[in-house]
């Protein structure tokens, strides 16, 4: 009677194992997809087509993104800051990119330069005035961007 | 007992089935569909302190937009030449085809945006594709030539300047256009910069 019941044990431990490795698989699959599609920080936006586009490969891991609506609302981490013509709303952008350019460092070359690469997901039909405000706000003093590279559906490539 | 053991072996084999299949579900759920999604470089023009400061620019490209009923003409100079002009959708007249989808649940609505929106890209792509278009050729080929009589050649800085109504993608294909030409420096000019002669 002893002997039938250690019996049992075994198995039944050899059967939570296999499934707890199963489970486990799940969780790492759900949570690499997760961080895969967050990583993105899209919003959804009607990019307009460029055939010169060029892939986006390897991209930097400091580079920032930042998201343009049709209403021209700039979107960045999530984070809603709204119309960049509005004076409060400029505020807030001008603090925060300030702190991101700050994380990232500056070039001590000459000119002070951020390191900070900045992409900009427009809408085809916002209007070009809050790309110039952001642009205005990039370049700033304290801010100090260089580089701003535009995405852009290719339609050639897709 | 031996029939004991076959029950076991058919129960075992269903669990990882099962598993494998939650994984592939879960998978295609949330992978996001595919799409080229490019990007076109430029510059932001450094004022201030610096070497950098130096206007050393050599060629300005000009945009500018009008209104007429339901469409904006935007209008390209290049170094104050008029070379063409695009035509695209005014703003109310985007909000109209927006407003088609009542909610998100408005499928009809959804459909009928959707339509509007793939004509208006079809119009688009005729205008701005430098494969398609005839104008955006003109225009690259006006930037070459001025390349190539000039001592930097495509290292030259070209300074888009446009007005702050001009749709976001017209500024856009210029760039497409730009970086189709060869052009390395393409910068954008701060709004405050005087190099528009309204002539």
């Amino acid at each position: 009677m002893a002997k039938k019941k250690k019996k049992v044990d075994i198995e039944s431990s050899e059967m939570d194992l296999t499934s707890m490795i199963d489970v486990c698989f799940l969780l790492i699959a759900f949570f690499i997809m997760v961080t895969e599609v967050s990583k993105a920080e899209v919003v959804e936006i009607f990019l307009p087509h460029a055939s010169h586009a060029k892939e986006d490969t390897d991209p930097p891991d400091n580079r920032l993104i930042v998201n343009i609506d049709r209403k021209g609302e700039i979107h960045i981490k999530g984070q809603n800051y709204g119309k960049p013509n509005n004076k409060e709303n400029k505020q807030k952008l001008e603090i925060d990119l300030q702190a991101y350019s700050e994380e990232v460092g500056f070039e001590e070359e000459g000119a002070k330069i951020s390191k900070l690469t900045v992409l900009v997901r427009a809408d085809a039909h916002a209007e070009y005035r809050y790309v110039q405000c952001l642009m205005m706000l990039l370049s700033a003093e304290k801010v100090k961007v260089q580089k701003i590279n535009y995405s852009a559906n290719n339609p050639i490539k897709s | 007992m031996a029939k004991e053991v076959d029950q076991e072996e058919v129960n075992m084999d269903m669990t990882p089935m099962i598993d494998v299949v939650f994984l592939l579900i879960i998978f295609f759920i949330l992978m996001p569909p595919k799409k080229m999604e490019g990007k076109l470089e430029s510059y932001l023009p450094q004022t201030g302190s610096g070497a950098a400061s130096e206007p050393d620019v050599k060629f300005y490209m000009v945009l500018r937009s009008v209104v007429q009923g339901e469409d904006v003409i935007t209008t390209v100079k290049f170094n104050n030449k008029r070379v063409c002009e695009f035509t695209t959708l005014s703003i109310p007249a985007l909000d109209a085809i927006y407003a088609l989808q009542s909610g998100p649940g408005d499928t009809a609505g959804r459909r009928a945006k959707e339509a509007r929106l793939a004509t208006e890209h079809v119009r688009d792509d005729n205008q701005f594709d430098p494969t398609t278009s005839e104008k955006v050729r003109i225009l690259i080929n006006k930037m070459v030539d001025a390349a190539t009589g000039h001592e930097k050649g495509k290292e030259a800085d070209v300074m888009i300047d446009a007005s702050s109504n001009v749709p976001f993608k017209v500024v856009l294909s210029i760039l497409n256009a730009g970086t189709g030409a060869g052009f390395n420096n393409l910068k954008f000019a701060a709004p405050d910069q005087k190099i528009w002669n309204p002539n």
